[in-house]
């Protein structure tokens, strides 16, 4: 063990200048996150109405995960029936 | 005869070291453990089969290893096929490839929905440069302590692009100590959360996240990107592709494109990196105390930025009147999502219907983010 070896590649400099950029990098995100609905709701009389974009119609472009939510909404429906 | 015992001088078996054998069987380890204990398949598999791959003896005069590459003496014509998929790796391209398909899986509206939980991925990283100090104390040049720092990160590729930049010597035990812990965050985390905090905090409760807009999820990646890259123009790629990858996701006009960045792009790098990186750990580099010792420093690292991130969430809720659930500072080690289904199940011990997932979740991407810059700070100043 060397603790001169922190001297010698300026170690407290670069892990104390590196912590405080990432702080100053994510607490300028957090902010901007903050203002950002402000700032929206303010342009929202200058900004176009928030549409959502025409996604693919066909079935066979539906995700896996829709197709398992199908599998599983079926499973559980036929399960339902059997019940009564 | 003579061509007999030509033959059989040039087999593996001829030319095994107990090193070598040792490492095939550490390839074989994983692939156990990632098949029947479920660790990181995707990974460890790819990782384990490159591992014995690596491993097999070199032959004289045939160019079979990660390392036989065109900067030999006989330039193209030397380099093997390995070398060729290592490029990926040495060169750092294969990492940010990763990022844009984490970019397209990634929902960022925990965190946008709650601002504040971002500043736990910044405090879990104390957990690189903490273990970067550790790692010059235990005699690491510069550049090799800031490419084991970032296992802190607990970032798989950014942790192979730092390394593959600062000290490629070191990479297959870093990439295999940062995925290892990474499996190994259920088991790590939870004393450490515990140890940290009382009953009663891991029983708070915090308000349901609210909605975000479409447009806020749009706005958020280009402003980000601005944002961390000009205060890290180091993570310019990492960070790039990352938000390069969630704009595709969120536009809603290039479902396309994300679908293949987040499906078959990621998957098809994935194999090729991981089986690149087992490929680089040869006995002969890999078997060496510095990799017990980039082992050692891994776990203090993970460790460190799990405490981090709890401690930082304590030290907020002095100054909020809506309190952090600390337990949710652990997420900010960025092991997406293990670390936020840790901080969940932790929860659900206290308080079973106390679901934490969510609002976890927010640090757990913003750790992605905090150790991306951290990479991009350290390959700038080292």
């Amino acid at each position: 063990m060397d603790f001169q070896n922190i001297n010698k590649f300026d170690g407290f400099a670069i892990a104390g200048t590196g912590l405080l950029i990432v702080f100053v990098a994510l607490t300028m995100i957090s902010v901007f996150i903050a203002l950002l609905p402000k700032v929206l709701a303010i342009l929202a009389v200058f900004l176009p109405p928030e549409t959502e974009h025409q996604r693919f119609s066909s079935a066979n472009n539906s995700t896996d995960d829709e197709e398992v939510a199908v599998a599983i909404a079926f499973a559980l429906h036929q399960a339902e029936l059997q019940k009564q | 005869m003579e061509i007999l015992q030509q033959f059989l001088e040039n087999t593996g078996f001829w030319n095994l070291e107990i090193r070598n054998a040792v490492m095939i069987v550490i390839g074989i380890v994983f692939i156990t453990l990632a098949i029947t204990k479920d660790y990181e398949p995707l990974l460890l598999v790819p990782i384990g089969m490159g591992i014995i791959v690596g491993n097999i003896p070199p032959v004289q005069g045939m160019a079979l290893s990660v390392y036989d590459d065109w900067n030999g003496p006989q330039g193209m014509q030397g380099a093997s096929v390995l070398s060729f998929i290592y490029f990926g790796v040495k060169y750092g391209l294969f990492p940010p490839l990763i990022f844009l398909g984490i970019g397209a899986m990634t929902d960022f509206s925990t965190m946008l929905s709650n601002p504040k939980l971002v500043l736990l991925g910044a405090a879990a990283q104390i957990g690189v440069f903490l273990t970067f100090l550790g790692a010059l104390v235990l005699k690491f040049s510069g550049k090799e302590a800031g490419a084991i720092g970032i296992i802190g990160g607990a970032d798989g590729p950014t942790a192979i692009f730092l390394s593959a930049k600062l000290a490629p010597e070191l990479l297959g035990a870093i990439a295999i100590a940062a995925y290892s812990y990474m499996a190994l965050v259920p088991v790590i985390q939870p004393p450490i959360m515990k140890l940290l905090t009382s009953k009663d905090e891991r029983k708070i409760r915090m308000k349901p996240p609210r909605e975000v807009s479409k447009r806020e999820k749009i706005i958020f990646p280009i402003a980000g990107f601005l944002i961390c890259t000009m205060l890290a123009p180091g993570a310019l790629v990492l960070i790039g592709m990352l938000f390069f990858g969630n704009l595709l996701k969120e536009s809603g006009v290039t479902e396309r494109l994300a679908q293949s960045a987040r499906t078959s792009m990621i998957d098809i790098v994935t194999i090729l990196l991981g089986f690149a990186v087992g490929a680089s750990t040869q006995a002969q580099t890999f078997l060496r105390p510095q990799s017990l010792m980039i082992f050692g420093l891994g776990a203090a690292a993970f460790a460190i930025a799990t405490a981090g991130g709890v401690l930082f969430a304590k030290l907020m809720n002095l100054f909020l009147t809506e309190k952090i659930n600390p337990l949710v500072g652990a997420a900010g080690v960025s092991a997406v999502p293990d670390s936020a289904r840790v901080v969940q199940m932790v929860g659900l011990e206290e308080d079973p219907d106390n679901h934490l997932l969510m609002h976890a979740m927010a640090p757990n991407v913003s750790g992605v983010l905090g150790s991306a810059v951290a990479a991009g700070v350290l390959w700038a100043v080292l």
